[in-house]
């Protein structure tokens, strides 16, 4: 059947604005339960960068974990958290980080011990890495390697630290980062907290 | 085209046909997600919804959409599925949202998606081509579930992360690679090929 320029038009016009108004809706109706999914993963990240245990299945006891020991502290120049021990000393700082990984950006925190000379911890809360390969960066035993290395002098691979067969590109993007966000990010956290 | 019934429909898609062993479609999500079967097993699914739906809203619209734009609107329909996918994994699956990432939104790209659209929604009722895109995608699952399965118990020595294997046993690391799946892939095109050879040779003998 023929039918003129101004039938294809509409049509598209009728069916685009169909499709789009239920993807609204759907949008619409999902975006508290996929926000709070969110905070509940950046609060898991946060301690899990901190290394403090926690039921991850438990959402009300990671947020009374989160409550009990972080604390976020907004300055003019940075963001950082804060983490106060059972004592009451504290015993760690994390700031949230993002660089470039090989397929798009990776973000996270990135945990150091109240003296800045060692890794707390790492946790990856975005990455766009290939599943399987270079997204096994956010398996536990990839990122438990990180902690308790020291960040006095550059972080590499080979000393304590594996990287992950095959994805070559993304472990080297990790290290960078790690790097770039103790010589960024932890100085200038530094800089603020000694005046 | 004569009716099929469904169970045709299913032998079709699901063996004969089979979009990735035997029309050689969906090869890049083949070779990326089966190193572990969880993650086969949710692209599957993905996959499996947005050919159905998609090969059935097309169905539905075949009599009215101009043919020249009818591309478009297969892409922007396909498109509405799979964000719609997008949007429930991240609201009731996080966890697995976040380990496939960027592959829920290539699902679009996926051929066999439209592939199923052009080659039958186009032609046929809306219930045949429901059918048709869920046996496609089911059969495209079983295919993702059979490598990964393969990958994962000789790459990581476990089946959907749980561990089989004694540590003793060394994991073949290429398994976890997408060659990996390529060569695996290779081998069981091979397979189907070589059955459906002998199952037309007989059909030819049988016909003398």
């Amino acid at each position: 059947m023929k039918r003129g320029y101004t039938f294809t038009l509409v049509f598209m016009l009728i069916v685009a604005f169909a499709f789009a108004t239920v993807l609204a809706l759907a949008n619409f109706f999902a975006q508290p339960a996929i926000a709070a999914n969110r905070q509940a993963a950046e609060q898991q990240a946060l301690l899990y960068a901190f290394d403090i245990p926690v039921d991850t299945n438990d959402r009300a006891a990671v947020e009374a974990t989160v409550e009990k020991y972080v604390k976020e502290v907004e300055t003019p120049d940075l963001t950082y958290y804060e983490y106060t021990d059972d004592s009451g000393q504290v015993a760690g700082y994390a700031v949230p980080y993002a660089g470039s990984g090989l397929w798009g950006a990776i973000e996270g925190y990135l945990a150091v011990t109240p003296d800045f000379e060692k890794l707390l911890g790492i946790v990856f809360t975005s990455q766009n890495e290939t599943p399987g390969l270079g997204g096994r960066i956010d398996e536990e035993w990839f990122k438990d390697q990180f902690r308790g290395q020291s960040i006095t002098s550059a972080v590499d691979y080979g000393e304590g630290i594996d990287a992950i067969t095959g994805a070559t590109s993304s472990s080297t993007a990790v290290i960078r980062i790690v790097n770039d966000t103790v010589a960024d990010e932890i100085k200038a956290l530094e800089a603020v907290l000694n005046g | 085209m004569a009716k099929e019934s469904i169970k045709q429909i299913w032998n079709r898609m699901v063996f004969e046909d089979n979009q990735v062993l035997r029309s050689i479609l969906g090869i890049c999500s083949a070779l990326a997600v089966t190193s572990v079967m969880s993650n086969s097993l949710v692209m599957g699914v993905g996959l499996t919804f947005t050919t159905a739906l998609s090969s059935f809203t097309l169905s539905a619209m075949r009599n009215y959409i101009p043919h020249r734009i009818r591309m478009i609107v297969q892409t922007l329909v396909i498109a509405a599925y799979v964000i719609l996918v997008d949007i429930v994994l991240k609201a009731a699956l996080p966890e697995i949202s976040k380990q496939l990432g960027p592959y829920v939104g290539l699902i679009i790209t996926n051929c066999i998606i439209m592939g199923r659209a052009e080659a039958y929604a186009a032609q046929n009722p809306p219930i045949p081509s429901f059918f048709d895109g869920l046996f496609a995608g089911l059969g495209y699952t079983l295919v993702l579930m059979a490598l990964s399965l393969i990958r994962e118990i000789l790459g990581f020595g476990s089946v959907f992360g749980f561990t089989i294997l004694p540590e003793s046993f060394v994991r073949w690391t290429i398994m976890v690679m997408p060659p990996a799946a390529f060569f695996l892939i290779g081998a069981f095109i091979w397979i189907m090929q070589a059955r459906a050879i002998k199952k037309a040779e007989k059909s030819q003998g049988g016909g003398k």
